[in-house]
């Protein structure tokens, strides 16, 4: 079961989301160069807190150290974004589509977090709506993913290993980052 | 020449190319001896998608694993030559699937098939029918247990078809083995004793080597 309190609103002053791409570049002899995708992206963040009191950091830093390094996996979502609430229905899906019951506040650059049901949670972002349709980044795998959660949307990640980092900001204070993966 | 479906052709020829990798193997079921067929991808999730069987040369939908089984496939020589030709699969030695495909079957003498598969890059969908790129057998299997902060893997090492035209004959050039070949036959009878015969040509025969004399002793 993942961690599910890691990430709290008020707590996280930063989320940079990005997809990492599997990519090889060839340049050739004119300029021109061709890029070949050779594996699915991944979602990488890197998580900052606020200046938090120090029995905060530690109570955070327990909530850390209870992943033991890369083993656990927690629920993350960017906090940039609240999203819309509730849920939408899938009606149909393409490689990089979704058809939705209804796009109402939809907005591009926002997430959608669809589970599969052999556990696996597929994290999208939403690149352009036509009507019902969204088209989204990253492709989506096949399966039968029949809900996207809308409200803060979750991504389940792991920590990559050796980055849990506190910084003293002042004598009371200090801010915590670490990085984190997407389970694929 | 290499025939390239038109579609991938077109594919091939934009700035941009999206690929994945798919592997079947046809190992041999250790119990009942029945052929067991598996496939992986380099995408994520399973996915039934369509390959050019080589054998037959026709499309054929089959089902690929993904979700991280294959790490890595090393160049694949694309030659049309008697060169043996040689891919080392890196897969992962974590994976539940490879690991009840290397350790469960024989995969001695399996057979492998590894295809490319183009994707358009606006619709993320197949373009064509995957392509075969090497057909041939694993040669060995090496599962790598990492220790502590290494990674693991299992390198699988594959040979093609051309593997038989190096292959040494394992008759020897012997009385028994022709017998066993053809019986009654003595062609090689003495040809254990004939290479120490003495065979010159001169009018005179070859002095006989001379023997040491053991000087200042006697």
């Amino acid at each position: 079961m993942p961690l599910q309190d890691l990430i709290v609103d008020n707590l996280i002053s930063q989320t940079n989301f990005r997809l990492q791409f599997r990519q090889e570049y060839s340049r050739q002899g004119d300029g021109r160069t061709i890029a070949k995708d050779i594996g699915p992206p991944i979602w990488t963040a890197i998580f900052t807190t606020i200046p938090l009191k120090l029995n905060e950091v530690l109570a955070l830093e327990s909530k850390l150290n209870s992943l033991q390094g890369s083993m656990g996996e927690f629920e993350a979502y960017d906090v940039r974004i609240v999203g819309q609430s509730g849920s939408r229905t899938i009606t149909d899906q393409t490689p990089n589509t979704f058809t939705l019951n209804s796009t109402l506040n939809l907005n591009v650059g926002e997430y959608l977090s669809v589970p599969y049901a052999s556990g696996f949670v597929g994290f999208h972002q939403i690149t352009s709506i036509s009507g019902s349709v969204v088209t989204v980044v990253p492709a989506i795998r096949p399966g039968n993913g029949t809900v996207a959660d809308t409200f803060k949307p979750k991504v389940i990640m792991t920590l990559e290993p050796d980055t849990i980092e506190t910084s003293q900001t002042s004598n009371l204070f200090s801010r915590v980052s670490w990085e984190g993966r997407q389970v694929i | 020449m290499r025939q390239v479906q038109s579609s991938n052709l077109t594919a091939l020829q934009q700035n941009a190319l999206v690929i994945r990798d798919f592997i079947w193997f046809k190992v041999k079921n250790i119990s009942t001896g029945n052929p067991y067929t598996e496939g992986y991808w380099s995408g994520s999730g399973t996915v039934e998608a369509a390959v050019i069987d080589p054998e037959t040369g026709n499309s054929q939908n089959r089902t690929f694993v993904g979700a991280g089984s294959l790490i890595q496939i090393s160049e694949i020589p694309l030659v049309s030559n008697l060169v043996v030709r040689d891919v080392t699969l890196e897969l992962s030695q974590v994976n539940p699937n490879i690991n009840n495909l290397i350790r469960g079957f024989q995969v001695k003498q399996g057979e492998v098939q590894i295809f490319r598969g183009l994707f358009n890059p606006e619709t993320q969908e197949f373009v064509a029918p995957a392509e075969p790129r090497f057909w041939g057998f694993i040669n060995e299997v090496t599962i790598n247990t990492p220790s502590e902060g290494d990674f693991g893997s299992v390198e699988v090492n594959c040979v093609s078809h051309a593997q038989e035209t190096i292959r040494l004959n394992t008759n020897k050039r012997s009385q028994g083995d022709q017998q066993r070949r053809q019986a009654g036959d003595a062609f090689f009878q003495d040809v254990g004793a004939v290479p120490d015969w003495p065979i010159f040509w001169q009018e005179t025969p070859p002095k006989p080597p001379k023997r040491k004399k053991f000087l200042g002793i006697f």
